[in-house]
């Protein structure tokens, strides 16, 4: 982008600022040689350039310095610039009495020109110009001979936002706050970032696996024998009741026994039916209970509740003007009718409470019911015991006579029900999926296969998270590390590009001395080619090199920004400022030069032999009472007598 | 908060995939989970005294009454104000205190019957209930156990009752 300055213009302001505007055309001459006297307002116009240009707040006591004399309330300065052709204005309002400055903006590609409040330059400008770029650009000539002592920081800045490197810090910043984030978002489910925390995953993990495969195992071994055993155990029972079938005095027995067995089975399950819906109708389980729910009907029929009046006749009542016995209601009766009806049952709680009465009015039991059909369970379960007894004595009397053959039976279906039984309770243990009986029988993962699954399939995402962590941050670490080498090498390279510049510039200026930048370290390191390392300086040496260090600076960035600079070659003898008058201009696009009329010989009339339609002449000369008078061209430039000249 | 179990009452009734007792009959005769609850329930409003809240799971086991209670709904809920009026020992002839305590344990609008309040107390006195038992009985192994047992504690309790 093209950033030139247009013009300025300020009101009420100190020095010989109380009316000027200064008008440089569009597009500005390349060079404008403003001749001003000293305490006419120079380095108050500087000053303002740099706020103009970088927007920043200006202290309440700076505002009232500017001030023009006490009989002006407020003033203004206007920075009129363009960018890229477009014409942009930056006013500053003063307001000397508060001590306030407010900025506002005209861009004439935005909303048709207007100002808008705020310091508006385009983003790109915006994050450019701090503070410390634009001073080496609105630039304070009598601080040349210090330039050397930038440091490399300052250097360093400048470069990387004259050069855009920034974008590459941000990109590793922006790479760093990813990391972060990603690291956030997978912290809940693993905070491993680390080798030895992954490696402790994955051993986690491998050890839930193993388990899983070892409980499936297991779970495949003893179905396998379960199927075994109940194959053999129907072949037992069979061999048995063949056996036991020939004595048939016996079988006719236990068959009438298992007939009366499977009566009493029928009645233990109606007098558990009964005693269940019993159960489920709370005024039969207990006397007791019944009881309590009769006197508490009968309560409800002595206190005569509910009430027939209910919260909604005195909710409605506060809201009428008369009360129902014609006495006008006042507003606060109204407020005591709507507290107090708060007490009342509302319609639906009185409909609860008759719901209950008709309850407990339709249920005449004697609130037994549940107890009489427990007493015929339990005389039901006493039948079945002694069923029960019999059977097994008559099949014990049959086993003792039934031979060696079915006693080794009925041993091996005893052996095998009790393994079965065992196998049966290492298969629930297994396979339970019921999180109460997990519970119960205290199952965890290394011991129930659903529970395994479960620990199994967590750390399995947690490795994997972890693992895919590890490689996202690595591969960020190394992202990370190329940025910041392309930044440190970018740096390098724009450095000594600078260097080069400045040195091919030092060739042409001071032909007497060889002079060189050595390197831009903490300051600039120079040389010459005849004591090698040189650190005094003359003041004219300095000078050189501060203005072949700046104009290298700024010279090739993409910003192509104005130079403007303040007495430039005041301390220079003539000779050199000739030199500094012959090389310096052609090296910016726009130089705004604020001279005194000492500086015309040397420095300023080097641009008298130059094109005239690239050169502006401006004097500005007192008329007193603040005022000035702004002369254009060149005989009134080179002609001026002020108070400066020697 | 509907219907909240008694920390401890599943080991008890071995609840098991959802069925105490490890139950497998289907339709009404099968013994529910709420069974169990409402057990407890009759036990606490008997001792008119409520447990803590802590003595609760954390989660609520049904969100209403099942179709085998719903009918007794009512009931429940005047167990549950004769319980309260007299914990809060409430003269029967107090009819500003009785209906005060109406006004604060009912709500038609809601499934219970029970106002939230109500709806809390109601829990809390199963808790109770669930003490009671436990201290009155070991823990059965079949239905059949249990409903005798069960039976045996309210006979003892109207014999204490009479004597």
């Amino acid at each position: 982008m093209r950033v030139s300055i247009t013009g300025w213009k300020c009101r009420n302001l100190r020095g010989g600022l109380r009316e000027v505007d200064l008008d440089l055309g569009s597009p500005p001459r390349r060079w404008t040689l403003v001749q001003i006297p000293n305490g006419l307002g120079k380095t108050t116009t500087m000053e303002l350039f740099r706020y103009g240009f970088t927007g920043a707040a200006i202290p309440p006591e700076v505002v009232q310095n500017l001030r023009a004399d006490d009989t002006v309330e407020t003033g203004q300065f206007e920075l009129r610039l363009s960018l890229d052709d477009v014409p942009c204005r930056v006013v500053i309002a003063f307001d000397f009495r508060s001590g306030a400055a407010e900025y506002s903006t005209a861009r004439a590609a935005e909303r048709g020109g207007g100002l808008e409040p705020g310091w508006l330059l385009p983003e790109g400008l915006r994050d450019l110009l701090k503070r410390p770029l634009v001073e080496l650009f609105v630039f304070d000539g009598e601080l040349a001979t210090e330039i050397r002592a930038v440091g490399k920081d300052r250097a360093t800045t400048a470069i990387e936002a004259l050069y855009r490197l920034d974008p590459i810090g941000t990109l590793g910043k922006q790479v760093e706050r990813l990391v972060d984030e990603q690291f956030k978002k997978v912290s809940s489910i693993s905070t491993a970032r680390e080798e030895s925390a992954l490696r402790r995953l994955k051993t986690e993990f491998e050890a839930a696996r193993d388990a899983h495969t070892r409980l499936i195992g297991q779970q495949q071994q003893f179905s396998t024998r379960k199927a075994v055993l109940s194959s053999r155990l129907a072949e037992v029972a069979a061999d048995i009741e063949a056996i036991m079938a020939s004595d048939r005095g016996r079988q006719e027995q236990r068959g009438t026994l298992q007939g009366d067995l499977d009566a009493n089975l029928a009645k233990v399950n109606e007098a558990v039916a009964s005693a269940m819906a019993a159960l489920r109708s709370p005024a039969q389980v207990a006397p007791a209970v019944r009881e309590r729910l009769q006197r508490l009907g009968d309560q409800l029929y002595t206190l005569k509740l509910p009430e027939s009046i209910s919260r909604e006749f005195f909710t409605e009542l506060a809201g009428e003007d008369q009360c129902v016995c014609g006495r006008p209601i006042s507003d606060h009766e109204r407020g005591v009718i709507v507290s107090r009806s708060g007490r009342y049952l509302a319609e639906d709680q009185i409909s609860v409470i008759n719901q209950m009465k008709l309850a407990l009015r339709d249920n005449p039991s004697d609130g037994r019911a549940y107890v009489v059909a427990c007493e015929d369970l339990e005389a039901r379960q006493r039948e079945r015991q002694t069923l029960n007894h019999r059977k097994d004595r008559l099949e014990r009397e049959m086993l003792a006579d039934g031979g060696e053959r079915l006693t080794a039976l009925a041993e091996e279906r005893d052996r095998i029900n009790a393994e079965l039984r065992t196998l049966v309770e290492a298969l629930e243990r297994l396979t339970t999926k019921d999180p109460d009986r997990q519970k119960q029988l205290r199952l965890g993962w290394e011991t129930n296969i659903p529970l395994c699954q479960l620990t199994e399939a967590g750390r399995r995402h947690r490795l994997e998270t972890a693992t895919n962590m590890r490689l996202f941050a690595r591969r960020s670490e190394k992202l990370g590390s190329i940025i910041r080498a392309t930044r440190s090498k970018a740096l390098d390279l724009l450095r000594e590009r600078v260097r080069q510049a400045t040195n091919d510039k030092l060739a042409v200026i001071l032909r007497n001395e060889r002079l060189r930048v050595e390197r831009i370290t903490g300051r600039l390191e120079m040389a010459s080619d005849r004591v090698g390392s040189k650190e005094s300086l003359s003041e004219g040496q300095n000078l050189a090199v501060a203005y072949a260090f700046l104009t290298s600076l700024l010279q090739d960035a993409p910003y192509k920004l104005p130079f403007v600079v303040d007495s430039p070659a005041v301390s220079l003898d003539v000779q050199v400022r000739r030199e500094v008058g012959q090389l310096i201009p052609d090296f910016f696009d726009q130089m705004i030069m604020f001279v005194i009329s000492s500086e015309r010989q040397g420095f300023a009339d080097a641009f008298y032999s130059r094109d005239d339609d690239e050169v502006a002449y401006l004097t500005i000369a007192p008329l007193g009472g603040g005022a000035v008078d702004v002369q254009r061209g060149k005989s009134a430039f080179r002609d001026f007598h002020g108070r400066d000249a020697s | 908060m509907t219907f909240r179990l008694p920390i401890g009452a599943r080991d008890f009734f071995r609840i098991r995939g959802g069925r105490p007792f490890g139950a497998t009959e289907t339709g009404s005769s099968r013994f529910l989970i709420f069974d169990a609850f409402s057990c407890c329930l009759l036990l606490g409003f008997d001792r008119r005294r409520h447990g803590e809240k802590d003595q609760l799971e954390g989660q609520d086991f049904l969100p209403g009454y099942p179709d085998t209670h719903r009918g007794q709904a009512v009931i429940y809920a005047g167990l549950l104000v004769d319980a309260e009026l007299a914990r809060k020992d409430i003269a029967p002839e107090d009819r500003g205190s009785v209906e005060r305590e109406m006004v604060n344990l009912l709500d038609l609008t809601s499934s219970t019957r029970l106002s939230e309040a109500g709806n809390d107390l109601l829990n809390l006195y199963a808790a109770s209930g669930f003490e009671r038992l436990r201290d009155a009985a070991t823990a059965p192994s079949n239905l059949e156990d249990f409903l005798i047992d069960y039976a045996q504690l309210w006979r003892v309790r109207d014999a204490d009752a009479s004597a």
